[in-house]
């Protein structure tokens, strides 16, 4: 209870900014894994597990995928039976791009300050 | 986990919400292990939804409900500030520094800022009903007709009340001057609109007593009144 608390509390202090900066981690994990192609709920899980480590509970997934959509930074496509595939849309990848840029380059200078160790 | 229990789990989000994702989500929770930490993370994910919902709808609300009485009490606030404008202009021109002026240029003066002041009332009005109305020059005539009937009708009562008792004294003047003043021209603006509205609009009848009543309301509410441009015309 603690961790999803914790997880919602960064999540809408992150998601109040609007700056890709300001990005939780569910929904920039969200929009990494949709960068592989399109993902239902389910399939998103899977895979954010397996690419980060990270096992996001599904109100947190889906808190998360709601403001997204509402930003237009992912879309739905037609559902496939009960389960509704979301995909990256343009802008979602524009912003993706740029986070994952400066993270990139926050984590470069980070190892770099460690190797000057 | 049990369809039942992914079932009733989803229930705990909002109704709109459920209807757009509701299918989805719960096809999901069916492929979860039931468990407290899930139960936990869904039932926190609904509080969300709930808190983000009840603030988009207060935001509705204060748009598609307050936000228009708001504006329509400025408009007519923006028409009666307008009149007693042009009326304080007036009684200064001619009620204090032309004090010889004579009644009949003093009340043509009124006139035509009950004319403008009118005009400026039912323009501001049209403005925000005029998705009701495609006639706006009717509504601003209208209003303008209204206004001066009102007008004349209030200076009957008032000016012999003027000239038999005069003055009350404040806030006797603006409660019983401003009072009359309002209902009455609150009153024929209220018809002559209502004329037009009630082609438009079903239950429109209570118009002219809503009209008078925030005319009133206005006119006792305002610093400035009918009195001392009464007591200058008389």
């Amino acid at each position: 209870l603690y961790d999803a608390l914790g997880r919602y509390a960064v999540e809408d202090d992150a998601m109040e900014r609007p700056d890709l900066g300001r990005f939780s981690d569910p929904s920039l994990l969200i929009m990494a894994s949709l960068a592989g192609g399109p993902k239902h709920g389910y399939a998103m899980m899977q895979d954010i597990a397996a690419l980060a480590g990270v096992r996001l509970g599904p109100g947190t997934l889906y808190g998360a995928l709601v403001r997204l959509e509402e930003r237009g930074l992912i879309a739905a496509l037609p559902a496939e039976e009960r389960r509704r595939p979301y995909q990256l849309t343009g802008a979602g990848v524009g912003v993706l791009e740029q986070h994952l840029t400066r993270l990139s380059a926050f984590a470069g200078a980070g190892l770099q300050r460690l190797a000057a160790r | 986990m049990k369809d039942t229990q992914a079932a009733r789990l989803a229930r705990l989000y909002p109704r709109a919400w459920r209807e757009r994702y509701g299918e989805e989500f719960t096809a999901l929770l069916e492929e979860q292990q039931f468990s407290a930490s899930v139960i936990a993370n869904v039932l926190l994910g609904a509080i969300d939804a709930h808190a983000r919902r009840s603030a988009a709808t207060g935001w509705l609300l204060l748009e598609q409900r307050l936000a228009p009485w708001l504006w329509w009490v400025l408009a007519g606030m923006f028409g009666w500030a307008g009149l007693l404008a042009v009326m304080y202009a007036a009684f200064l021109r001619y009620g204090v520094v032309a004090s010889n002026a004579s009644t009949v240029t003093i009340v043509a003066h009124l006139l035509v800022g009950g004319v403008l002041a009118g005009a400026a009332l039912g323009a501001a009005q049209w403005l925000l009903i005029r998705r009701y109305l495609p006639s706006g020059h009717k509504w601003v005539i209208a209003t303008t007709i209204g206004w001066l009937i009102g007008a004349v009708l209030a200076g009957a009562l008032l000016i012999p009340i003027a000239v038999a008792h005069g003055p009350f004294g404040w806030p006797g003047d603006t409660i019983v001057h401003g009072g009359v003043f309002g209902l009455v021209v609150g009153a024929c603006v209220g018809v002559a609109q209502w004329r037009l509205l009630r082609r438009e609009a079903r239950h429109a009848g209570g118009w002219a007593g809503w009209s008078a009543v925030s005319a009133a309301t206005r006119c006792w509410a305002a610093p400035m009144s009918a009195p001392p441009f009464i007591s200058a015309a008389s």
